[in-house]
C-alpha cells in the first residue's frame, strides 16, 4: 500500500433525499504534539465521475481557523449521486486526477476529524469522523454488528454505506443484511464504490430486537445508522465500530480476520 | 536499527514496559494493556439520569460476535459509578448467543440521579483464545441518550479505554496518567449552539486536575474551569452561548493523554450529542 494513502485523511458529505449535509473542518490536531502539521491548507472537494477524480479548491484557510463546508460550497452542478469528498492540502490542487491525491502531513493519533452533520429544517445530528486513507488504498469487505436500530410508530432507520477509492470507478457490489442469531437473509440491495449508498431497513423491522449482520463481500466502507421521525425532526445519526475494534492491544488483524472468515462463512450458509 | 527493536521488544512490548513509558513520559501511551491475560476492556461510558435525561445501552453478546461458530452464551457485568467516581453497584445479566438487550440505566442507580459513568465487562469460555494473540474483548458500544418524552434514542459510540475487568470482577485502571499536562481540543466549532456541555469521566487511574477553557473565535479566553476529578469521576460543564462572544472551542488540560469529552449541543429545536 503506498505509504502516503495509508496517512491520508479524507472527509465527506453523504447525501441523503431531503437532508442537508455539512461538514465542519479544522486546521489544526486535537492534541498539541510536536511535529504536527500547522500552517495554512486549502479545502478541495473532489468527486469521481467515474472514469477520473475531479478536484477543486473550495476556501483557504489559516492554521487554526476552521470553516464549515456546505453544500452551496460545492461547484454547480454535481449530480446527486456524486459523493463530494473533501481534503485538506498545503497547495492548491485542480483538474482531473487518475487517483486521489496522496497527502502524507496530517497523520494523528487520534485521527485528524472533522464534524460531519445531517440537517433536517429544525434538526441536525452529527459525529466526529474520518474516512482513512489506509481504506481508500485497499480492496476490502465490510462487516458491521451494530444495534443501531429503533422501532417504533413513525420511525425510519436508513443504513447509509460511505465508500471512498482511490480508483475513481462507481462500479456496483451487493449490500445484504442477515439475522445474526439465524443467518437468514433479510434484504439485498446494491450499493457502489466512490457514493453514499442509502438503503431502507424498515424491511428488517421484523427481526429489529435482533442483531443484524450487515456485509458486503468485495466492498468495504463506512456505515452510519440513521434514525429518524417521519418528519425529521428526531434524529439519530452513529457509525458502527469496525470488526478490529472488537478487541484491544496485541495481534488484533488475525483476530478480526478470523472473526470476519467466520461470519462470511456463516451467512453463506 | 529494527534488529535491535526487535530483540529488544520482549523486555518493552510488555504491560510492564507499557507502565515504564507511561511513567518516564518517553514514547508515552494513552492506554496500558492490563496484566491479567484474561481480562476484558471497556470504556467509561457516561449516564444522565433526572427530570430531563434518560440513558440506555445497548448490551450485545461480542463473545458470540467474535466467535460466531462457538456461538458462546456471554455473562455481562455493568458496573456504575456515580459522579465522584463512587460505585454505585453492579448488576449481571446472562446473554443468549448473538442477543442484544436495550438496557435503560436509571433502574439500576438505587436512586442516584445527576450524571456518572459505566462499564461493560464480558465473560465467556470462547474468550480463553484471545491471550495467544495478546488481545483483550474491548466493549466499546453504544450509549442512548434521550430527553423525555422523546421518540428516539440518540446514540453515541464509547470512545476511550478505561478500565478492565478480570473474570471474577477486579477491576483496574488502564487510562495512562501522562507525566505532564497534556492538551486537548475537540475538532469542531461550538457556537452554532445556544448552549452546550462536556462530559469528562477521568480516563486514568489517578485523581487528576482537569482545566478547560472556553475560547471565542478571536482566541480571546472568555471562561475557566479547573475541577479535581477523583479516579473515575465525571463532570459535567455547561455553557451558554448567549453573550456577544460564543464559545467558538474549547481546550481540556491535564494529566492524561487524551481529554475527549462527550459533547451535548443545545439548539433551539432538539439536541445532538457524540464524542469530540
Amino acid at each position: 500500500m503506498d505509504e502516503g494513502f495509508r496517512r491520508m485523511t479524507y472527509y465527506f458529505m453523504p447525501r441523503v433525499a431531503g437532508l442537508e449535509s455539512q461538514v465542519t473542518l479544522v486546521n489544526r490536531p486535537s492534541r498539541r504534539t510536536d511535529g504536527d502539521w500547522r500552517g495554512a491548507q486549502t479545502v478541495h472537494v473532489a468527486w469521481s465521475d467515474g472514469a477520473c477524480w475531479q478536484i477543486e479548491p473550495i476556501a483557504e484557510f489559516a492554521a487554526d481557523a476552521d470553516l464549515s463546508v456546505d453544500e452551496t460550497m460545492l461547484p454547480g452542478a454535481l449530480p446527486d449521486e456524486v459523493l463530494p469528498v473533501l481534503f485538506l492540502s498545503p497547495k492548491s490542487l485542480t483538474g482531473t486526477h487518475d487517483r486521489l491525491p496522496p497527502i502524507t502531513h496530517m497523520e494523528t493519533v487520534p485521527a485528524w476529524r472533522a464534524n460531519i452533520r445531517l440537517c433536517s429544517a429544525t434538526t441536525s445530528v452529527g459525529y466526529q469522523g474520518e474516512y482513512p486513507g489506509g481504506m481508500a488504498a485497499a480492496n476490502g469487505s465490510l462487516l458491521s454488528l451494530a444495534p443501531l436500530f429503533q422501532t417504533g410508530e413513525g420511525l425510519g432507520n436508513v443504513l447509509l454505506l460511505v465508500n471512498i477509492r482511490s480508483h475513481p470507478a462507481v462500479s456496483p457490489h451487493v449490500l445484504q443484511v442477515h439475522s445474526a442469531a439465524t443467518a437468514r437473509l433479510l434484504l439485498q440491495a446494491t450499493v457502489h464504490s466512490n457514493r453514499c449508498s442509502a438503503i431502507p431497513l424498515d424491511i428488517v423491522e421484523a427481526d429489529a430486537d435482533g442483531l443484524f449482520v450487515v456485509s458486503c463481500a468485495d466492498l468495504t466502507g463506512i456505515p452510519l445508522y440513521l434514525t429518524h421521525t417521519q418528519d425529521y425532526a428526531q434524529m439519530s445519526l452513529e457509525h458502527s465500530h469496525p470488526p478490529v475494534e472488537s478487541v484491544v492491544f496485541g495481534a488484533r488483524a488475525p483476530v478480526s480476520r478470523e472473526m470476519k472468515d467466520a461470519w462470511f462463512a456463516r451467512i453463506a450458509g | 536499527m529494527s534488529a535491535l527493536r526487535a530483540a529488544l521488544r520482549p523486555l518493552y512490548d510488555t504491560p510492564v514496559g507499557d507502565r515504564v513509558r507511561a511513567w518516564t513520559g518517553i514514547r508515552s501511551l494513552i492506554n496500558v494493556r492490563p496484566f491479567a491475560p484474561a481480562a476484558t476492556v471497556s470504556d467509561l461510558f457516561s449516564w444522565r439520569v433526572d427530570s430531563v435525561w434518560e440513558t440506555c445501552f445497548e448490551v450485545v453478546n461480542l463473545p458470540s460476535l467474535l466467535y460466531p461458530g462457538d456461538a458462546p452464551a456471554d455473562r455481562v457485568t455493568l458496573v456504575l459509578f456515580a459522579d465522584n467516581g463512587r460505585e454505585i453497584g453492579r448488576h449481571e445479566i446472562n446473554l443468549a448467543p448473538f442477543e442484544r438487550r436495550r438496557v435503560e440505566i436509571e433502574p439500576l442507580l438505587d436512586g442516584a440521579t445527576g450524571a456518572g459513568s459505566f462499564a461493560c465487562f464480558h465473560t465467556a469460555s470462547a474468550l480463553e483464545a484471545l491471550p495467544r494473540f495478546g488481545c483483550h474483548l474491548s466493549e466499546r458500544g453504544y450509549t442512548g441518550f434521550r430527553r423525555r418524552g422523546d421518540r428516539l434514542w440518540s446514540f453515541v459510540h464509547g470512545n476511550q479505554h478505561v478500565l478492565s475487568a478480570t473474570p471474577d470482577g477486579a477491576l483496574s485502571p488502564i487510562g495512562a496518567k501522562a507525566r505532564r499536562d497534556r492538551t486537548y481540543s475537540p475538532q469542531l466549532r461550538f457556537d452554532d449552539a445556544e448552549a452546550f456541555d462536556l462530559s469528562f469521566a477521568n480516563p486514568v487511574g489517578r485523581p487528576v486536575r482537569l482545566q478547560v477553557r472556553f475560547l471565542a473565535a478571536s482566541g480571546r479566553e472568555t471562561a475557566q474551569s479547573t475541577v479535581e476529578l477523583p479516579e473515575r469521576a465525571t463532570v459535567i460543564l455547561t455553557r451558554r452561548n448567549g453573550g456577544e462572544e460564543p464559545t467558538a472551542t474549547i481546550e481540556a488540560r491535564g494529566r492524561s493523554n487524551l481529554w475527549r469529552p462527550l459533547v451535548f449541543k443545545h439548539y433551539k429545536s432538539h439536541f445532538d450529542v457524540f464524542h469530540g
